[in-house]
């Protein structure tokens, strides 16, 4: 863990992984070879071709566009997700962290109700409840996430407050946002990206998790858990239908935790773990 | 380190712990209850369109009136509560059995598949920590911290499609989704094991690492004790601590019910109850499976904590 090497290539190849999905998810349509939406019953669950790289799903549609396109879909639904729950989460720690005792008390209190659920099927019963869709599958993740976030960042700020300079920023007068910005902040950064990485790659699965029960993009709009859901019929005669999907989720999380795991060695962050790994 | 331990435990000072756990049982039931208020449409409207096509509004106040879903909020929240209390959690929209007798048939299914998960668990982890802790920053340790990252990358729900695709559908070793007996277990317990054990694997490495500079191990050393002896002597006990509250958390939630594994494998378990129920939007079993699995997470946590406390030696007396 000490060797220098292997804390570059563990960031370089998430990063460079992360890249591949950033610029599949921009350019999308652009390099995708056949259009994922058009539907051709004569060509179905054809094998892997060279004019159908990733071969077809039941109503003749392209896998390799479908995946392709459908990467936008996956990833921006995972940030989204991600983004709603961190912000709301960071800013409540802040005030938690830096507010009186009992606005404390009472925020870790609302905390500790929401983490008290399961988180899976916190954010399976919200969206349940918004009906299916990719913006309520968002604001399910959103509102059954922020509460570690604010919980993380609460404790962080705890302990940065403790230190001396810290303690000297107040004296002088420091306005808790200047406070925040200049002697917190540096400080819980390196942590937070940590986990921030980590956690993205587990949004994912949690995102495509519950899109392959049926709860997020609906059909035939492509992303990778939708597309699961709809070739599992298909297991023992097109497997490649349920390999491929698969395969890009797996290599996005990747990404994302290789990316994390870098970090962490590069920052020497004592790791951190969540409660619902 | 001494310090925290004496914050941890002032923190389970019995009373206020108590006190603490009562409130956040009751922000539950409350969350629970108000989630499902939001809901366009009532109880009485969703039975009586499940019911006949013709719906009247007349009907609909009756029946609102009968449910007592017209008297306001806080009201209908006690009556809920007292309910929930005494195990009645209403009739499913859907099937229109007790809710509670529907979960109480889906928990063999999920026990059994927790058990058996957790024990997969516990003995990969350990022996995978174990084995990576030993060859420190050397190949096995780098293969396990590789295959702990692959493992983590891997979505359940894909590793149980893939699994079922070559032991059931190509080498025929198990039976497809929907078999009975241990058989059906076999694959669910599998892909939930693989990936829970990986991550808890890097833990119990760091935890041995961690032991493995203190005095009491070098001394243990120093009498010329072996390897194995120190290890199992010494080491085992302290490095499994810090494991024990981990490991209740994955209970927990192996308890809750895999949503998600059960769904792939069409185990009749808690998890695709949860599941089915919010995809029928039936909502009295939404609120059952949601209240059984948040309680049973909450108390094996809480279980794991007291046990955790317990094998601490200098905390054994309070």
């Amino acid at each position: 863990m000490n060797d220098p090497k292997q804390i570059n290539r563990l960031i370089l190849s998430g990063g460079f992984l992360s890249l591949i999905l950033l610029f599949t998810a921009l350019t999308g349509e652009k390099t995708a070879p056949h259009d994922p939406l058009s539907i051709n019953l004569e060509y179905r669950l054809l094998p892997p071709s060279s004019e159908y790289l990733l071969g077809t799903d039941h109503l003749g549609r392209c896998v390799l566009s479908r995946i392709i396109c459908g990467t936008r879909n996956s990833l921006a639904s995972a940030f989204g997700a991600m983004s709603l729950a961190l912000i709301t989460g960071i800013s409540i720690g802040f005030v938690s962290g830096l507010a009186s005792r009992k606005t404390d008390t009472l925020i870790m209190g609302i905390c500790d109700v929401v983490l008290a659920f399961p988180f899976l099927i916190l954010v399976l019963v919200l969206t349940g409840m918004m009906g299916p869709s990719l913006k309520s599958l968002i604001i399910g993740v959103g509102i059954a996430g922020w509460a570690w976030w604010a919980r993380f960042v609460r404790g962080m700020v705890l302990n940065a407050e403790e230190k001396d300079f810290v303690r000297q920023g107040k004296a002088m007068g420091l306005s808790h946002i200047s406070l925040i910005l200049r002697y917190i902040l540096p400080q819980i950064l390196p942590p937070l990206l940590v986990s921030i990485s980590l956690t993205t790659g587990r949004m994912i699965v949690v995102i495509s998790s519950l899109s392959y029960l049926g709860l997020g993009v609906q059909p035939p709009a492509p992303e990778w858990g939708t597309m699961l859901k709809e070739s599992r019929l298909y297991l023992s005669s097109a497997p490649w239908l349920v390999i491929a999907p698969g395969m890009a989720v797996s290599l996005s999380v990747l990404a994302f935790n290789l990316l994390g795991e870098g970090l962490k060695d590069y920052f020497q962050v004592r790791p951190i773990y969540d409660k619902n790994t | 380190m001494e310090n925290y331990l004496k914050k941890q435990a002032k923190r389970y000072f019995p009373l206020k712990e108590s006190i603490r756990l009562g409130i956040t049982l009751f922000g539950v039931s409350l969350l629970t209850f108000l989630m499902l208020e939001f809901v366009p449409g009532d109880a009485a409207e969703m039975i009586l369109s499940s019911h006949n096509d013709a719906v009247s509004a007349e009907k609909i106040a009756a029946l609102r009136k009968e449910l007592g879903l017209d008297s306001p909020l806080p009201i209908r929240y006690l009556n809920w509560l007292r309910r929930a209390v005494s195990l009645d959690l209403g009739n499913s929209f859907r099937t229109g059995d007790p809710v509670s007798r529907e979960i109480l048939n889906s928990l063999p299914t999920t026990l059994t598949l927790a058990f058996f998960t957790f024990l997969f668990a516990v003995v990969v982890s350990v022996a995978g920590g174990i084995v990576s802790a030993m060859f420190q920053n050397r190949l096995p340790d780098k293969c396990h911290r590789l295959w702990t990252i692959i493992a983590v990358s891997v979505p359940d729900y894909w590793l149980g499609l893939i699994l079922m695709l070559i032991f059931s559908l190509k080498l025929h070793w198990v039976p497809v989704a929907g078999g009975t007996g241990f058989r059906a277990f076999i694959l669910p317990v599998l892909t939930l094991g693989l990936s829970v054990s990986a991550s808890e694997g890097r833990v119990f490495r760091a935890s041995i690492l961690e032991i493995l500079s203190q005095d009491y191990v070098l001394f243990a050393y120093s009498k010329g004790l072996t390897r194995i002896k120190v290890f199992i002597r010494y080491m085992f006990k302290a490095a499994v601590i810090p494991m024990i509250s981990m490991w209740g958390m994955l209970l927990g939630h192996l308890l809750g019910g895999a949503v998600i594994v059960e769904s792939v494998f069409s185990l009749p378990g808690l998890g695709k109850l949860a599941a089915d129920a919010v995809l029928n939007r039936d909502m009295p079993m939404i609120q059952g499976t949601v209240l059984t699995m948040t309680f049973f997470f909450i108390i094996t946590s809480r279980i794991m904590d007291v046990i955790y406390f317990m094998l601490i030696p200098q905390y054994r007396k309070t």
